[in-house]
């Protein structure tokens, strides 16, 4: 079973404790980082690699611009609102899914599950055509090299590796290596020969 | 208009005494679960509880799979349930394989094969390497599950837990067979040749959806239902 890398921000001690322990055990999530400020976050996201990001919307209020676009490393990562507070639906519109202090625990995580469902809904992006870095990125992982031989070939970091690899399943809406092989076979990217099978 | 009764959000309260008629016009979907269970046709007038008593299943559990099956935001909740009822559950889930392995798989396979005829060889080829590899591994998935974890699961409830494994154990080993069907959609609306003929491609579209939800509603029947009982049980037996 897939487990989520949970990342939790959260200016309550009492709160983020509670989260942890509320979701210790649990199979699918687990909390990999929890901090009071999304700065911090932001700073060691490359390490985190959170799956989904659960953020008290009061902190979110706090800021002059939406999250995703003062951190455009969350881009493609699942957000979910915190309220412990009444909400103000305007502010809450950049969330994948709201949390309420008073939910239960499968409430919870229902929650989280649908944030990285919603984060994920929009696979058929305007911008189909993949970039050239994009491409070269895809017909690496069709030929079978993990992330890590990849960054060495392409002299890249292996977090630019996985986040080009983010935006190609963002672009083309396939997941599995085996599906992007299709995908690179299919629009003649690699040919057959180039495969290690 | 609707004979039972339903809640704010106009969906259907499920309970033991509605009726399978209306059940299942609350919820065609629902059919596959009667499909794949082997409840025989026409249900006439009897109730869920009728159903369950003759067909040897508990009801509680019938009408939490069913409410799994038609209510996307529905999490089960697990008190009450005992080891016991699990057995129950695994015969559904043993059912669910045979749906999948001997109507659906059969159903995609020769729609895929309908679909491919139409392409070119080599896409042909590609595509219907994928989709072989991708049902060898559901096979492999199922198997996992009838020999290794239903097993366990019984011998559990019969008071001979096997204690070198906990169920813990098995859901780690339990690999996600619902990323690549996804993918598989993805490249039947997408990615295959325009030369595909429309119709063959939208009905080889249905079954996907049907056997991708029918996936889901599987893993989260043992991920939100089987394996929580089954760990208290396992907390239970300690000595």
């Amino acid at each position: 079973m897939k487990r989520y890398r949970l990342a939790i921000v959260e200016q309550s001690a009492v709160i983020a404790e509670g989260l942890r322990s509320m979701l210790r055990g649990d199979g699918e999530f687990e909390v990999v980082f929890a901090d009071t400020e999304l700065r911090t976050l932001s700073e060691r996201f490359s390490v985190v690699e959170p799956d989904v990001v659960l953020v008290n919307s009061q902190i979110a209020g706090t800021l002059s611009q939406n999250i995703r676009s003062t951190y455009p490393e969350m881009q493609h990562t699942a957000l979910a609102a915190l309220a412990t507070t009444v909400r103000d639906d305007e502010l809450m519109r950049q969330f994948d899914s709201v949390i309420n202090i008073f939910d239960s625990r499968p409430q919870i995580i229902r929650k989280l599950h649908a944030a990285i469902e919603q984060s994920q809904t929009n696979p058929y992006s305007d911008s189909h055509d993949l970039s050239e870095r994009e491409r070269d990125v895809l017909i690496l992982v069709a030929k079978g090299m993990s992330n890590k031989e990849i960054a060495e070939r392409l002299n890249i970091s292996i977090h630019t590796v996985m986040s080009h690899r983010k935006n190609i399943t963002h672009k083309t809406g396939i997941k599995s290596v085996a599906g992007l092989t299709v995908y690179a076979l299919l629009n003649n990217l690699v040919d057959q020969n180039d495969m290690t099978l | 208009m609707k004979s039972y009764k339903t809640d704010n959000n106009n969906k259907a309260i499920l309970s033991e005494q509605m009726k399978i008629i209306e059940l299942i016009d609350a919820d065609y979907r629902l059919l596959s679960i009667f499909m794949r269970l082997d409840i025989e046709l026409p249900f006439g007038d009897i109730s869920i509880a009728e159903m369950c008593r003759r067909y040897d299943m508990a009801p509680e559990l019938f009408l939490i799979i069913c409410r799994i099956y038609s209510d996307d935001e529905y999490i089960p909740d697990i008190e009450g349930l005992a080891i016991g009822d699990m057995l129950h559950l695994v015969r559904f889930l043993r059912a669910s394989h045979r749906y999948y392995l001997d109507l659906m798989i059969p159903r995609i396979t020769e729609g895929m094969q309908r679909v491919l005829a139409s392409c070119e060889r080599r896409q042909s080829n590609i595509l219907f390497k994928f989709y072989e590899d991708y049902i060898a591994e559901v096979e492999a998935h199922l198997d996992y599950e009838e020999t290794t974890i239903f097993p366990y699961v019984e011998n559990l409830a019969a008071g001979k837990p096997d204690s070198g494994m906990t169920m813990a154990r098995f859901m780690e080993n339990h690999t996600d067979i619902c990323d690549k069907i996804d993918d598989m959609k993805s490249v039947v609306i997408k990615y295959l040749p325009e030369s595909c003929p429309t119709q063959q491609r939208c009905e080889l579209l249905f079954d996907i959806f049907r056997m991708k939800e029918d996936l889901g509603k599987h893993t989260l029947i043992e991920s939100t239902l089987l394996a929580p009982v089954v760990t208290n049980a396992e907390e239970g037996a300690e000595p």
